[in-house]
C-alpha cells in the first residue's frame, strides 16, 4: 500500500517581481515500510517538497494522497489528523523549537496533542530522549542551551513521540558525529521493523542513503533527473548530474589521484534548454532545445537525459 | 616562528557545569586544524570560546587563547569587537545565527563590510556578488534581495561563508561550514577556503563530522570527547594511526559507499562530567582495564608531537590499522 503519493506537484515563488520555479512537476510514491532516499543540489527544492507534504507550503498545482486520501488542500480536523501519519525532523533543528519552551515541554505536548495521558508524558519523554541517546535531564534545557546535534536528536526524538506511519527527515543527521548518526540510525532502522515507519530521508551524504534506503530520488533544479533502486543508481549512475555528485564526494583517505571536479558554473535562464546543460560533459545539441523527460532504463531505474543509457 | 593563535589550560562551563577542561593547541600562521569529535563534547564551545561569544551562561574560568600576542579572554568588550570580523571571522554552526532575521540579506553584507571601511557601495556590491558566484550561487542578485527565510537551508550556510570570508580575516572558525551543502558545492565551498589560506595566510579552525572533508583541508586533527581533546597530532598519525581508542571507533562508523549500515559506539554519549578520576571513556571502551575506571589518564606523547589521552595508547594492540566498515 502506499503511505504517500505525490503526482507532478509544483511550486513557485515571487522575488523582486520575477516569478521563481522551486519545484517543477515532482511525482513520486512511498510504500509502507519503505525508505525511500532524496539527493540533490543545494537549493533544488528538496525541503520546499517535504514543506508542501506537511502543509507548511501551499501546492500551487498537483495532488498529495496520503493512505490513498486526496490531502492537498485538507483544513482544520483532517489536517490535524494528517499529522498523526506524517512527522517531519526539519532541516534546521534549533528554529524548529519554540525559544521559550524547554525541550521536554516541546516534546511533551506533541504527545498530549494526540492523546497521552497527562501523567504519562515525563515518562515517556525521558524514554525518547534516552533513545536518542540524550541524558533525560536535557528536557530542562531551552534550545539554546545545547549543542547543535544534541539539539537536532530531540528534535528526532519529538518526531518519532507519536510513531507516524511516515517520517519526513530533513538533513536529519547533518550536525551528528558519524558514530551518534549510526546509532540513530539503528534506532529507526529498529522503528521500520516494529512498527512498518516508512521514511522520507533528505540527506547529502550518498554513503548513508546508500547504506540505508531501498530507493532514491535524484533531484536538480526542481525535477527529478534519476530515480530507482539504491544499488543500481549508485552503482550505474547514468544521469551526468548524479555521476558529478559521486564524483564529488571527498574520499577519507586521502587518495593522490582524486581532484575536485572542475565544472563550470551555469549562468542565466535555460529556458526550454535542459537545466543541466552548461555544465554537462555529455551535452549535445538537442540539449539546447529541448527539456529531457523522466523515461525508463529498465524496470528498476528511470533518467531525465537524453543521451543517458 | 610565533604561533598565530595559542590556547593554554583552558576550561569553560555554562552554569558552573564543565563544558571544557584543559583544552590546549596551537595553530600557525596558515595552518589548517580539523576538530572532530562527539556531539556535545564541547567543540562549538571551543570555538566560541575563542570569539568571546559564550552566551549569558557561558564563562571561561581559566587558561589563556592568545591571538596575535593578545589574550582574548582579557581584552575589554569594545576591542574584541574590533578584532572580530575584520582579524577574526566566524562561521557559525546554525546559519542563522550570523543573520538578522528581518533584514535582507544584501543590506546586512553592506553594513558589515561599511563598519570595517569598505564604503564604495557598487564596488562593494560587485565584490559579493563575486564572492557568491565563487560559492556556486548562480542567482547572486535574488539572494541580495530575500531575507534569510527565502533561501535554502544549503544557500544560507554559503552566505554566511560569504560573509566571513568577504573580510578576509586572518582566523578563520568555521563551525560545520559544509553540513548542508551536496557534495558538489561542498568541494567548491572548500576550495575557495583553501584559497584563501594559499593567497592570504589565513589560519583555519575547522570543526566538521565530515571525515573526508577533514582528510582533504586540515593540516593537524584534534579529537574531542566530553569537553577534552583526546588525540592531536598531524593528520596523516591521527587518521591513519589513530591512537585513541574513541578516535578508531569513530573511524570505523563512517559510512562508505558500497558498505553496509555503519555501527556506532555502544553506550550513551557522555558530556564532560568533571569527575575526579577514571576516563569518561572507559564504560564504552574496548580496550578498557581496571586503571581506566579509576584513574585519569594523562596526555602522551606517541612522537612527532601526536599527543594522545589514554593509558593504553603504547599498547600493542592500538598499533593495528582500523577497519573501516569492514574495509
Ligand atoms: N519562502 C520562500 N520565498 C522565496 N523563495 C523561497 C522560499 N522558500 C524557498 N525558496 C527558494 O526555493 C528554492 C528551493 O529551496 P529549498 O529550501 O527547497 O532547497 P533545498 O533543496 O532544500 O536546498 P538545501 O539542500 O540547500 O537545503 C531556493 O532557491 C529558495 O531560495
Ligand atoms: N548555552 C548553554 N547552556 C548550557 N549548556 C550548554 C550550552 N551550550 C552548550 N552546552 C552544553 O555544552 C556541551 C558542549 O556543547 P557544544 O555545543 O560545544 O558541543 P559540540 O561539540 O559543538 O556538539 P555538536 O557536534 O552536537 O554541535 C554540551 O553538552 C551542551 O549540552
Ligand atoms: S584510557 Fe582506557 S578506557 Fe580510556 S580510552 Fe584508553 S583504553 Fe579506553
Ligand atoms: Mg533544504
Ligand atoms: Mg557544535
Amino acid at each position: 500500500m502506499k503511505v504517500l503519493e505525490l503526482t507532478d506537484i509544483k511550486k513557485t515563488f515571487w522575488k523582486n517581481k520575477q516569478c521563481f520555479s522551486a519545484v517543477d512537476g515532482v511525482s513520486f510514491s512511498i510504500e509502507k515500510g519503505e525508505c525511500v532516499g532524496l539527493v540533490g543540489e543545494s537549493g533544488c527544492g528538496k525541503s520546499t517538497v517535504a514543506r508542501m507534504i506537511t502543509r507548511l507550503e501551499k501546492t500551487d498545482s498537483g495532488e498529495i494522497f496520503v493512505n490513498g486520501e486526496n490531502v492537498t488542500r485538507c483544513k482544520g480536523k483532517a489536517l490535524r489528523d494528517m499529522y498523526r501519519h506524517i512527522q517531519m525532523v526539519f532541516q534546521n533543528p534549533v528554529d524548529s523549537f519554540n525559544p521559550r519552551l524547554k525541550l521536554g515541554s516541546s516534546i511533551g505536548e506533541v504527545l498530549a496533542n494526540f492523546g497521552t495521558p497527562r501523567g504519562e508524558i515525563k515518562q515517556k519523554v525521558e524514554r525518547l530522549l534516552v533513545q536518542v541517546g540524550l541524558e533525560p535531564a536535557m528536557a530542562m534545557r531551552y534550545p539554546h542551551e545545547v549543542s547543535g546535534g544534541q539539539c537536532q536528536r530531540a528534535a528526532i526524538a519529538r518526531a518519532i513521540a507519536i510513531a507516524p506511519e511516515l517520517l519526513i527527515c530533513d538533513e536529519a543527521t547533518s550536525a551528528l558525529d558519524v558514530s551518534v548518526q549510526a546509532q540513530i540510525m539503528e534506532l529507526l532502522f529498529r522503528l521500520r521493523k516494529e512498527t512498518q515507519m516508512s521514511y522520507l530521508f533528505i540527506s547529502h551524504d550518498l554513503a548513508l542513503v546508500q547504506s540505508i534506503c531501498d530507493r532514491v530520488l535524484v533531484m536538480h533544479r526542481g525535477r527529478i533527473v534519476e530515480a530507482g533502486d539504491t544499488r543500481e543508481v549508485i552503482e550505474h549512475a547514468a544521469h551526468p548530474y548524479t555521476r558529478l555528485l559521486l564524483a564529488s564526494v571527498f574520499p577519507l583517505h586521502p587518495d593522490p589521484q582524486w581532484k575536485i571536479p572542475d565544472v563550470p558554473t551555469a549562468q542565466g535562464e535555460e529556458g526550454d534548454a535542459c537545466r543541466f546543460w552548461q555544465r554537462c560533459p555529455s551535452c549535445g545539441e538537442l540539449c539546447r532545445t529541448e527539456r529531457p523527460s523522466l523515461r525508463k532504463l529498465n524496470e528498476r531505474h528511470d533518467v531525465a537525459c537524453h543521451f543517458a543509457e | 616562528m610565533a604561533s598565530i593563535l595559542e590556547i593554554e589550560q583552558l576550561n569553560v562551563s555554562y552554569n558552573g557545569i564543565p563544558a571544557l577542561q584543559n583544552v590546549g593547541l596551537q595553530a600557525e600562521k596558515g595552518e589548517i586544524l580539523g576538530i572532530v569529535g562527539e556531539s556535545g563534547s564541547g567543540k562549538s564551545t571551543l570555538l566560541k570560546a575563542v570569539i568571546g561569544l559564550l552566551g549569558d551562561n557561558g564563562r571561561a574560568e581559566s587558561g589563556r587563547v592568545v591571538f596575535e600576542g593578545t589574550d582574548l579572554l582579557r581584552v575589554p568588550a569594545k576591542a574584541l569587537r574590533g578584532i572580530r570580523g575584520a582579524r577574526l571571522g566566524m562561521i557559525f554552526q546554525n546559519p542563522g545565527t550570523s543573520f538578522n532575521p528581518i533584514r535582507k540579506i544584501g543590506d546586512q553584507f553592506l553594513e558589515a563590510m561599511r563598519s570595517h571601511g569598505k564604503t564604495d557601495r557598487t564596488a562593494a556590491i560587485q565584490q559579493i556578488l563575486e564572492m557568491l558566484a565563487r560559492l556556486g550561487l548562480r542567482d547572486g542578485e535574488r539572494i541580495l534581495y530575500s531575507y534569510p527565510f527565502e533561501l535554502s537551508g544549503g544557500m544560507n550556510q554559503r552566505v554566511a561563508i560569504a560573509l566571513a570570508m568577504i573580510l578576509r580575516p586572518q582566523l578563520l572558525l568555521a563551525d560545520e561550514p559544509t553540513s548542508a551543502l551536496d557534495v558538489t558545492v561542498q568541494a567548491q565551498c572548500v576550495k575557495e577556503m583553501m584559497d584563501l589560506r594559499d593567497s592570504l595566510g589565513t589560519t583555519i579552525l575547522l570543526v566538521t563530522h565530515n571525515m573526508g572533508v577533514v582528510s582533504y583541508m586540515a593540516d593537524k586533527v584534534a579529537v574531542m570527547y566530553a569537553g577534552r581533546i583526546v588525540e592531536y597530532g598531524a593528520k596523516a598519525d591521527v587518521l591513519n594511526c589513530p591512537r585513541h581508542p574513541y578516535t578508531r571507533a569513530l573511524i570505523e562508523a563512517i559510512p562508505q559507499i558500497g558498505g553496509g549500515a555503519p555501527k556506532g559506539i555502544q553506550g550513551q554519549p557522555s558530556a564532560a562530567k568533571g569527575t575526579p578520576d577514571g576516563c569518561d571513556f572507559s564504560s564504552r571502551c574496548r580496550f578498557s582495564d581496571n586503571i581506566c575506571a579509576f584513574e585519569r589518564p594523562v596526555m602522551n606523547d606517541c612522537g612527532q608531537g601526536h599527543a594522545v589521552f589514554c593509558h593504553k595508547c603504547f599498547s600493542e594492540v592500538l598499533h593495528e590499522g582500523v577497519r573501516v566498515n569492514g574495509y
